[in-house]
């Protein structure tokens, strides 16, 4: 009895030396494993479920986005253990870059193994000899655009015309070609000019997000309701929204580009059938449903 | 969610307060706009130096070599009707034929497959490839009877589809790689799906693209002295090529490049739609295929723009490029 009460006791402070904010932890890869294994089996569980549904673009963007959280995780784990919030925060940024890296990578070695990404790999590779047209219209178009573009209403696309009567590209396709379409209206400048500041803008908004709110994602019981932590979890939301949309612009543009293979996934905001627009602002929408803590009231 | 996570995510906490999951995850996000930057980089700086670049944006022909290579089985199976030596196939005669295709045209498909559908719920009984492409095996010799038996025929004598002949050229084509001059290195292998595909090309519409082929007894002898004894057709890529819509648009139809002594061609002509938002468009520069300093002097004037929406100018997929120079 004696015995199993003085194991219970060092156990409980095994787990207060653990708990205890500042305290110095030692490097032990298997903690790591167990640190970042919960978010390593959503991830998991998400890449399984596209590669059963098929789904490669949306794949492509959580496997991007997917990896700013294992780094935060990562981030996160080294931080508990040496303290050091610089060097913490360059490793969140660093990881995120290698595992974009990564992910490319894996992307031009093994996406063969899909027939669809097999397709759209070789019509990246071979844009005027490959089954697939696409990238062949969407170059055509980047170069017969003007510098500062043909002008809202003068753009030769072939919208609604029936395929047989132009051309040019159908508008369900035009979609995905959000960024070529822009080159076409405006110009490169302000395509450009506009991609840049839609990341930006996105970024801007979850980081002043972040620093109004407070509490856990999650749920709790106040007052007889059911009521969130102190908005955390519209953080996260937030969080998730932006870092999708951010791969989202990111992965969209490189394929217009002919960087990385076109993928049939729209520029955040907008889109063909304009499901994109409304699920994009009931977000944004959602994020900016915040209570801002209320100014101090100057003394007098 | 761990109690590191908990309270101070205020501007101050950054330095002052416990660092949260949160802000590390608002921190990585970051990294997507120099990457961005970098794409720029990349595109502006580097590309135009690849030589690969040169041949993805100074074609103006896409041409599926998959495609052409499907097409081509065809030359050899499309023989002389009294020479044709085994019947249309049935579906599983399809799957004997060519045994590499069995698992793509079995309609069957693998166990991904299967929990697709599971997931999709889908119990709709659709016709496998192999039953689909014999119906257009059959619907393609009709076809040929028709086209090679009527009147006005472009072709020398009665042709017909051969099976057999077929078989080997498809066996063939599958296992040799198709190379272009355009892409040194670059091999496209030839897909069971694109041979599926070439035969619905050649089917559809009651056989329409026949009209479109070289056939013997209307191709000229100096261009039939490089075909097989026994062949009656040929198919290249012109007749599956997409020209650049974009080089010269339809509705901007230029003409009247009168001017020799000049290093560029300038129109002196166009037609187009009778709209002003037309005749703006195809006085740009670029729309002539011009640069804006090679301007010409004189505007080029607009023509026939009620003629325009006659039958003699419309244009249509592939004949985009009727700059008259």
């Amino acid at each position: 009895m004696a015995d199993r009460r003085r194991r219970l006791v060092l156990l409980s402070a095994r787990h207060a030396i653990r708990r205890t904010p500042g305290a110095r932890r030692p490097l032990d890869p298997l903690s790591l494993v167990r640190y970042v294994w919960p978010l390593l089996f959503v991830v998991l569980v998400l890449i399984g479920t596209m590669l059963v549904t098929r789904d490669m673009g949306p794949l492509l963007i959580a496997g991007y986005g997917a990896g700013a959280f294992v780094a935060a995780s990562i981030a996160m784990w080294w931080h508990e253990r040496h303290r050091a919030t610089g060097a913490a925060f360059a490793i969140a940024v660093a990881l995120f870059v290698l595992w974009i890296l990564a992910t490319t990578l894996a992307l031009f070695e093994l996406g063969s193994i899909d027939d669809v990404t097999a397709a759209r790999l070789e019509n990246l590779a071979a844009p005027m000899a490959s089954a697939n047209d696409q990238l062949a219209l969407v170059s055509w178009f980047q170069s017969a655009a003007p510098p500062t573009g043909f002008g809202l209403g003068n753009v030769p696309w072939c919208g609604y015309a029936i395929a047989r009567g132009c051309a040019g590209v159908p508008a369900q396709i035009q979609s995905d070609y959000t960024f070529t379409a822009l080159v076409g209206a405006f110009g490169w400048t302000f395509a450009w000019a506009m991609t840049i500041g839609c990341a930006v803008w996105l970024h801007r908004l979850v980081r002043h997000h972040g620093r109004v709110t407070r509490g856990e994602p999650r749920f709790i019981m106040a007052r007889g309701r059911v009521i969130n932590d102190d908005q955390a979890f519209l953080s996260w939301l937030a969080v998730a929204w932006v870092v999708l949309a951010l791969c989202q612009l990111a992965v969209t543009v490189a394929g217009n580009l002919a960087v990385l293979p076109l993928t049939g996934v729209t520029f955040p905001f907008v889109s063909f059938g304009m499901t994109s627009l409304l699920v994009n602002l009931a977000l944004l929408a959602l994020c900016l449903h915040i209570n801002v803590p209320g100014q101090a009231p100057h003394a007098s | 969610m761990p109690s590191h996570q908990r309270s101070g995510a205020s501007p101050a906490c950054l330095l002052n307060g416990p660092i949260t999951l949160l802000e590390f995850a608002i921190a990585a996000s970051v990294a997507v706009v120099p990457l961005l930057l970098v794409v720029l980089v990349v595109v502006a700086e580097m590309r135009p130096s690849d030589p690969s670049a040169k041949a993805r944006t100074n074609g103006n022909q896409h041409v599926s070599l998959r495609e052409v290579a499907a097409l081509k089985t065809f030359e050899r199976a499309i023989v002389r009707r009294d020479a044709v030596t085994a019947a249309l196939p049935t579906p599983d005669a399809l799957l004997d034929g060519v045994p590499q295709c069995r698992a793509d045209w079995d309609g069957r498909g693998g166990t991904m497959h299967r929990i697709r559908q599971l997931l999709a719920r889908s119990h709709q009984a659709t016709l496998s490839p192999a039953q689909r492409m014999a119906a257009q095996f059959e619907e393609l010799d009709a076809a040929l009877k028709r086209f090679s038996t009527g009147a006005n025929r472009r072709v020398g004598d009665a042709v017909g589809f051969d099976v057999r002949r077929w078989y080997d050229a498809v066996r063939v084509t599958l296992q040799a790689p198709v190379e272009s001059a355009e892409y040194p290195g670059r091999r496209f292998m030839v897909l069971c799906s694109d041979v599926a595909r070439a035969v619905a090309t050649l089917s559809r519409g009651d056989g329409r693209m026949l009209a479109a082929l070289a056939w013997r007894g209307t191709v000229v002898d100096r261009a039939m002295a490089r075909w097989r004894p026994e062949q009656y057709v040929e198919i290249s890529a012109q007749q599956v090529a997409r020209g650049n819509p974009w080089s010269g648009l339809a509705g901007c139809i230029y003409m009247g490049f009168s001017a020799p002594e000049a290093d560029v061609a300038m129109p002196e002509y166009f037609v187009a739609a009778a709209r002003a938002a037309a005749t703006r468009l195809c006085n740009r520069p670029a729309m002539m295929g011009v640069a804006a300093s090679d301007r010409p002097a004189a505007r080029p004037v607009g023509l026939l723009d009620e003629g325009a929406r006659t039958c003699r100018w419309m244009t249509s997929a592939g004949a985009s490029r009727h700059r008259l120079r």
